[in-house]
């Protein structure tokens, strides 16, 4: 099994590793242009802001390396950040984003006044997806300011959701042979260890 | 719903940890006595939040290598999110938390002293990622805030704390340098000035049992922090845990 975490200097790269490493002992952590296809899973971790990830993508040319790899059937595995980055776009910056959901991140108070950011371990509802049941009833640490909360529907778009003060937040999506979730498996304790096994199960299946 | 969260704040300095009492520091154990007499690596299990303040209360804090191999040891196999602050004195110093592994860092001073760091971290790891710091103390009754580690007496806290708001930071955190190591329970007099604040917060100073953080968490309060290690880290958060659940407040039940 070959894998790669993107480092982009913009993440809490330390606490990933230390996260990763519990279940798999291999990993490469990419920091420049490189070719991924050899790799069978890519990690994109974030805490930072749109904006400033996709200009390292650009900067560094891993922006066409990931969507060749994307679309060359590679798995990838984003979160926080690298969930947003997957959108066309964010309320959060101007910059053009992978475009792989069809829609925008939003401000979570845009359209109700709800505390900004949303901080803390909540639930994710997973029910309809297979694979991913028993991420249900479990909380995950969740720190944001944007999300996913439009009504946007697709059909070929498996979807997780989080309730938040009166707001659907779409916190965990799958998509062929993308996955990302806006909560931080590696900050929820027992719960993101358990997520290990989840992505391990899902990179055997073919 | 989110969860109200239970927080845990560690002073650290210089390879040794500290109980603080109206922030007047006492050392109380170097790292391997924390990870042996507390089992760090189960703190998971009860904390939703770790916060490592590097301190020093005679000069200014500096963020050391020696700091960050000690955190490091101290979070093996403890997957928490972690904020640190004390010595966030430039942009590198920040790149270093957050590269480490931070999810936040916590300014105080700086918000007078030196916003542009703070400007810096917020636009390069997003808002999120700024938890902001007020340390206040009652002087003739009325409630004033004090930076440099309770020394340096600086404004009345409600104008204060309007700026912050406006400023708008990922996070607020109100410490009473009264309550601070007391165990006689938080400061509730300052509720009433957060009323209206869209922005989550943090009440620390004060906490000694579970009916402590019933009094703020049942209020729309975000989050509760402790920093007796005495008190809370052995079984007592355990115990906090369990109660606060039986009264019907939203926190993380056990794993």
């Amino acid at each position: 099994m070959k894998i790669g975490i993107i480092n982009s200097g913009l993440c809490n790269l330390g606490s990933v590793l230390r996260w990763v490493k519990t279940k798999f002992e291999k990993f490469d952590v990419i920091d420049s242009k490189k070719n991924l296809i050899d790799y069978d899973l890519i990690i994109f971790p974030g805490v930072g802001s749109f904006d400033s990830v996709i200009t390292f993508l650009e900067k560094t040319e891993l922006l066409d390396e990931i969507k060749k790899y994307i679309d060359s059937g590679g798995r990838f595995f984003g979160i926080c950040l690298g969930f947003q980055i997957l959108f066309n776009s964010s309320e959060e910056g101007k910059k053009r984003g992978l475009g792989y959901v069809d829609t925008t991140i939003e401000k979570l108070d845009s359209k109700k006044n709800v505390f900004v950011p949303h901080v803390g371990f909540n639930e994710v509802n997973t029910q309809e997806i297979n694979l991913f049941q028993e991420i249900t009833n479990n909380s995950y640490y969740f720190t944001h300011s944007f999300g996913f909360i439009n009504d946007y529907k697709i059909s070929d778009l498996e979807i997780g959701t989080t309730s938040y003060d009166g707001i659907k937040i779409k916190s965990f999506i799958k998509k062929n042979n993308i996955l990302a979730c806006q909560f931080h498996p590696e900050k929820s304790s027992k719960a993101g260890i358990k997520f290990l096994n989840i992505l391990e199960k899902w990179l055997k299946k073919d | 719903m989110v969860k109200k969260r239970l927080i845990f704040i560690l002073f650290y300095h210089n390879g040794w940890f500290y109980l603080s009492r109206n922030f007047v520091l006492q050392k109380v154990g170097n790292i391997d006595w924390l990870i042996n007499k507390f089992n760090f690596s189960n703190i998971g299990d009860v904390i939703d939040e770790l916060v490592v303040l590097n301190v020093n209360r005679d000069r200014p804090s500096v963020l050391t290598n020696e700091f960050f191999t000690d955190i490091e040891q101290l979070l093996n196999n403890v997957f928490v999110p972690l904020t640190i602050g004390g010595g966030i004195n430039s942009n590198d110093s920040i790149d270093k938390c957050f590269n480490f592994g931070a999810d936040k860092v916590l300014f105080s001073s700086a918000f007078l002293n030196n916003i542009s760091i703070i400007n810096y971290c917020r636009s390069k790891y997003g808002n999120q990622s700024v938890l902001l710091n007020i340390d206040y103390k009652l002087i003739n009754n009325e409630k004033i805030v004090f930076h440099n580690n309770g020394t340096k007496q600086v404004e009345m806290l409600h104008s204060y704390l309007n700026k912050v708001v406006n400023f708008s930071p990922g996070e607020i955190m109100l410490n009473s340098i009264d309550k601070d190591g007391t165990g006689f329970g938080y400061d509730l007099g300052i509720l009433k000035l957060l009323n209206n604040i869209k922005i989550p917060t943090i009440i620390s100073g004060g906490s000694g049992k579970p009916e402590h953080f019933e009094e703020i968490l049942k209020f729309n309060i975000s989050a509760a922090a402790a920093s007796d290690l005495f008190n809370f880290l052995g079984t007592g958060f355990k115990d906090v845990r369990k109660f606060l659940l039986q009264k019907n407040i939203n926190v993380r039940s056990f794993d």
